[in-house]
């Protein structure tokens, strides 16, 4: 192999790795995102905005086309999930610190619906739960994106001081779901809320 | 035989005012031969259709394609094997035919019709593009066959980048799902557009349905973009490679005009297409909601409430959309339409609980435990009846 060749092979391999995204690893020790303070129980990889649902604080397992955990912080009366900045065709439900628990799964449903044109398959369980030491809830939907791909959701959340925290939990439906959800969910359960 | 009497009396009649007719160039029950480039065109399209009949989005309802199948076939009796219908989950404005004669209408179609003589309208403008074999003289065009190739290899997006597919298509077809792009690339010329839809006004008169409901769809189009909140996106393919609905709607009117004054059935079929819908209703208004588009949202239910649809399920959609917009007096709209929906024969039980809410934030506690303890005796196995138990311990 020539020395022009081969670095122009080193230089391909390069500008590959420089397109890839850049995960960190989540240590397994407590994390705070904002108010919400959560401990790990595996292995987590830190998404980079560039590569995450409205530039939000994401982990993933796998990777983000097939399970993430997105964490919607701080969320004040009048605001969406999302920015709709930018994407003047997009329209996101807003937050209202009255809002019941199932207006606030109705938010998290139609905001993925509007940002990823996915189609809500199914709405699961809503059930209270505590999360962060706040009556809270959970719930489960299934929803179908461009790709065809059936994907499942876990939500929780709850209101502190009229302020919104809530994490979803997605990933294929087949397999990615049920093989992380535990996890996922227990890790969120113990979470704690400033 | 109706059909064929309705033939005979109509070619009369239509010669009689200068309609020409368009004549069909498929023999009933052609399949072409594998050797031939046609055939070849239909093993890549049977691929397609394996991979559409597993789609999560297919709608598989028997009752609702016997029905589908049933219009096919009062249009095109002596083709009604030949071609297959395909209902996709999808909340936009659209319906699609292949060269092997599968045929793809999206749910957000039979939202927007008003009834069965507006549906035929367009699954007779589909029959139009098989018959009249407007794909093989695309895919004839060099062009096309180059398109054709690089999106079998490459995708959808690599057919962008080389050139083939436009933009606006490539970009609705990657928001509504891999179902669309094959659809997508036979998006047909204007001509071939305004071809269909003469063939498809003459089948709808030869099957002896009201022709002037063809151009009412356009009507009924123009003033949906006309309410729309997001004007920008269209969300339909229509738009990219039709002629434009103004132009539609006067053509057709046009043909209406000239086949009308024979003798005919003029049947608009409304009750018999509110009945086929009615058991997806529920779920289609649910996925229209969720496009976010408020004023789409509401021109779509409005017209819903001159139809014969199951209107409890129309009352408690309309409350929805006013509740979650939640600007100043939602509360009042959306509370009255619950309202509405729960005074109907069958009510919505959804709607029982969504007033419940209202009451709710109102400081109604006894009316809203009332409307909970309503919903979950018509709903004793609801998904949230967790949380309605939690509402009732208030």
């Amino acid at each position: 192999m020539g020395p022009i060749l081969r670095s122009g092979i080193i230089a391909l391999l390069l500008g590959l790795a420089a397109c890839a995204p850049q995960y960190a690893v989540v240590e397994n020790t407590q994390q705070q995102i904002g108010p919400l303070g959560v401990n790990p129980t595996q292995q987590w990889n830190e998404v980079p905005k560039t590569h995450s649902i409205g530039r939000k604080p994401t982990w993933t397992v796998n990777g983000v086309t097939l399970d993430s955990l997105t964490f919607f912080v701080d969320v004040k009366d009048g605001e969406a999930l999302l920015s709709s900045q930018g994407k003047e065709d997009k329209s996101y439900p807003t937050y209202a610190s009255d809002m019941l628990p199932h207006e606030l799964v109705e938010m998290v449903e139609k905001t993925f619906a509007v940002e990823l044109s996915a189609n809500i398959s199914e709405s699961g369980e809503l059930a209270p739960v505590t999360f962060g030491g706040q009556p809270g809830f959970e719930f489960e939907f299934r929803y179908i994106t461009p790709d065809e791909l059936k994907r499942r959701a876990y939500v929780i959340g709850a209101i502190k001081n009229e302020t919104l925290n809530v994490v979803v939990f997605q990933a294929a439906a087949l397999h990615y779901f049920d093989k992380i959800l535990p996890s996922a969910r227990s890790m969120l359960r113990g979470a704690s809320v400033e | 035989m109706r059909v064929l009497v309705s033939a005979l009396l109509i070619t009369c009649a239509i010669q009689a005012h200068g309609f020409e007719q368009l004549p069909s160039l498929v023999k009933p029950g052609f399949a072409p031969s594998t050797h031939e480039l046609e055939g070849g065109l239909w093993m890549v399209m049977a691929n397609a259709e394996e991979d559409l009949q597993r789609s999560p989005l297919l709608i598989d309802r028997p009752d609702l394609n016997r029905y589908l199948m049933d219009i096919v076939c009062r249009l095109v009796e002596s083709y009604c094997g030949d071609i297959r219908v395909y209902v996709i989950r999808t909340p936009h404005f659209n319906a699609t035919m292949a060269p092997n004669g599968m045929m793809q209408i999206w749910t957000g179609l039979l939202i927007r019709v008003r009834n069965e003589a507006q549906l035929a309208a367009i699954i007779g403008h589909e029959i139009g593009h098989y018959l009249r074999r407007h794909s093989l003289q695309r895919y004839e065009d060099l062009k096309m066959k180059a398109t054709f190739s690089t999106v079998i290899a490459l995708g959808l997006g690599g057919a962008v980048a080389a050139g083939g597919v436009s933009p606006d298509i490539a970009n609705l077809a990657s928001s509504v799902g891999n179902f669309a792009l094959l659809a997508s690339i036979f998006s047909y010329s204007r001509s071939h557009e305004s071809e269909a839809d003469k063939f498809g006004i003459q089948l709808l008169d030869t099957a002896g349905y009201d022709v002037d409901q063809a151009s009412l769809v356009w009507g009924q189009i123009l003033k949906e973009e006309d309410s729309a909140t997001q004007k920008k996106s269209s969300g339909s393919l229509f738009f990219s490679s039709h002629p434009s609905p103004s132009k539609r709607l006067e053509t057709l009117a046009s043909y209406a005009n000239d086949l009308t004054e024979h003798e005919q059935l003029h049947e608009q079929g409304a009750t018999d297409f509110a009945q086929a819908i009615n058991p997806l209703l529920f779920t289609v208004l649910e996925d229209q909601l969720n496009t976010g588009d408020f004023g789409r949202s509401r021109f779509v239910l409005e017209q819903l409430q001159s139809g014969e649809h199951d209107q409890s399920i129309v009352s408690f959609f309309l409350g929805e959309l006013y509740r979650s917009r939640n600007e100043e007096g939602d509360r009042d709209r959306a509370a009255a339409y619950f309202r509405q929906a729960i005074s109907s024969d069958s009510p919505t039980p959804q709607a029982y609980r969504a007033l419940g809410m209202i009451e709710l934030k109102n400081k109604n506690l006894d009316a809203a435990k009332a409307r909970f303890r309503e919903y979950l005796s018509l709903q004793p196995e609801a998904k949230d009846r967790k949380m309605i138990e939690f509402y009732l311990e208030y």
